[in-house]
């Protein structure tokens, strides 16, 4: 849960808009470092530790967290929507972590596609290499909708929260 | 696989009448290709004993580029007294270069350029009765006792000692102060991955090579009863999935295993905490997304109610 840690740091450092490009860009580097290796076990053991650690664990608590600090009931009422400079802030804030999350999946897509390209340079497919393509697509597929029904989830909230700023 | 310079020219003189090349042609440019590689080779073993002299140290990172060229350098090491030592990087591209040189020459001096792959061929029945008789057996201590790169490593394993990995881990610590340790670890977990790439790719060329060999072998094309007449060590020794297994079924060295555990461990590591990315360009807010448009419309609705 390291990354947990980095998540507290991030929030005070006000550096919600940095992190995700960070982890994934560190994401792709060591999955194609694995990747080269052409050894398939080490290659599938890393590419796995991705899908389940990283992504279905660390990232999406780092998340979930931060919807928990920020989207908050008691932060919605009439006098939040106006043209108030702190309100403005936070206002920004919210829509900034409700961005985050959607860039999530485009940003598995992303690094799910680059790995794959990666994989086609580098090996011929055949019966043990085809085990890559599986964690490939396990990576896409089992976080996609994780954080897709996290985002609906938040979504609806928010909707709520906001009949609340109705004067 | 092949007993002698006889058995080895014979059964290359079997696939050029395959080939429907002259069997003269063939002894020729094996001929030549023999005397200029022994003539150059011992050109190259008295540079070397020049540069050994000299005091010329190994430098193993830049050796990483040269997959089979370097492995095929190290054997042909082995048959030159001269040559039983590490090679440098530049030592390397020059009897890499000679050893393509010969195909070349060879090209130039019968004119016909089919004949190129022929003397590829030839270099590889050479390795091959080479990997018959000596590699394949002693494949776990030529990585262990003769691979400097492998040994390089295995010292930088030490890598533990020289990084704080409490105080790098702290997140109260400045960024960018340790970025010292991640370039030590990145560069450690990229030579680990080249390593592993040339032993695998290294290992799949000799079972390619022995798939190849296997489909074209005379024995198996020309005479397959005289095969069966064999007794059972001698049909063994002329299969090739004989060799494929036993490269397959190589254990790889103790060394490269924990190498590998160690770049699994150390990759762990740079996703926790990396601050060298810290850098990268920033996500840009998306202004079509969801929220984004729904604050939108909310504050715009303000706007028109007052």
């Amino acid at each position: 849960m390291e990354f947990l840690k980095l998540g507290e740091e991030i929030q005070h450092q006000n550096t919600l808009f940095e992190y995700l490009d960070d982890m994934f860009i560190v994401m792709k580097t060591a999955g194609v470092r694995s990747l080269s290796t052409l050894n398939w076990t080490i290659a599938c053991a890393f590419l796995n530790y991705l899908t389940n650690n990283i992504l279905n664990e660390d990232l999406y608590k780092i998340t979930l967290d931060t919807f928990n600090r920020y989207l908050k009931k008691e932060f919605f009422n009439t006098s939040m929507i106006c043209f108030s400079q702190n309100l403005n802030v936070y206002n920004t804030v919210v829509v900034i972590i409700f961005n985050n999350a959607e860039k999530v999946l485009t940003y598995i897509n992303n690094l799910r596609e680059a790995l794959i390209e990666e994989f086609h340079q580098l090996y011929t497919e055949d019966r043990e290499t085809l085990m890559i393509l599986n964690c490939l697509e396990e990576l896409e597929h089992n976080n996609a909708r994780k954080f897709s029904m996290l985002l609906d989830e938040k979504f609806k909230i928010l909707v709520e929260f906001l009949k609340n700023t109705v004067k | 696989m092949f007993s002698s310079n006889n058995d080895l020219i014979n059964k290359i003189s079997t696939i050029l009448f395959l080939l429907k090349i002259e069997e003269k042609t063939v002894e020729r440019i094996l001929e030549v290709y023999e005397r200029r590689l022994d003539d150059n080779l011992k050109k190259f073993g008295e540079t070397l004993d020049k540069e050994k002299a000299e005091g010329t140290k190994f430098q193993a990172v830049d050796n990483y580029k040269f997959a089979f060229s370097q492995m095929f350098v190290d054997y042909l090491g082995y048959r030159n007294p001269f040559l039983f030592l590490p090679l440098t990087l530049s030592q390397s591209r020059i009897l890499v270069e000679l050893i393509d040189q010969y195909k070349e020459n060879a090209i130039d001096h019968i004119e016909k350029p089919e004949l190129f792959h022929v003397v590829e061929k030839l270099a590889n029945y050479k390795a091959k009765e080479f990997l018959s008789k000596k590699f394949i057996p002693t494949f776990q201590q030529f990585f262990n006792l003769d691979a400097p790169n492998i040994e390089h490593l295995s010292d930088r394993m030490q890598i533990d000692n020289a990084i704080d990995f409490s105080a790098w881990m702290n997140p109260t610590n400045q960024v960018g102060k340790h970025k010292d340790n991640v370039h030590a670890i990145e560069t450690f977990c990229e030579e680990i991955s080249e390593i592993s790439n040339q032993c695998e790719r290294f290992k799949k060329y000799l079972a390619s090579m022995f798939v190849e060999a296997g489909d074209q072998s005379p024995d198996k094309i020309l005479a397959p009863k005289r095969s069966q007449s064999k007794t059972d060590k001698e049909k063994k020794e002329i299969d090739p999935n004989f060799f494929l297994d036993r490269i397959n079924k190589l254990n790889m060295p103790h060394i490269l295993v924990d190498l590998l555990d160690k770049f699994i461990y150390y990759q762990k590591v740079t996703l926790v905490r990396s601050p060298f990315y810290i850098s990268q360009p920033l996500n840009i807010l998306n202004r079509n997304s969801r929220s984004f448009i729904l604050f939108k419309i909310r504050i715009t609705f303000e706007v028109f109610l007052l």
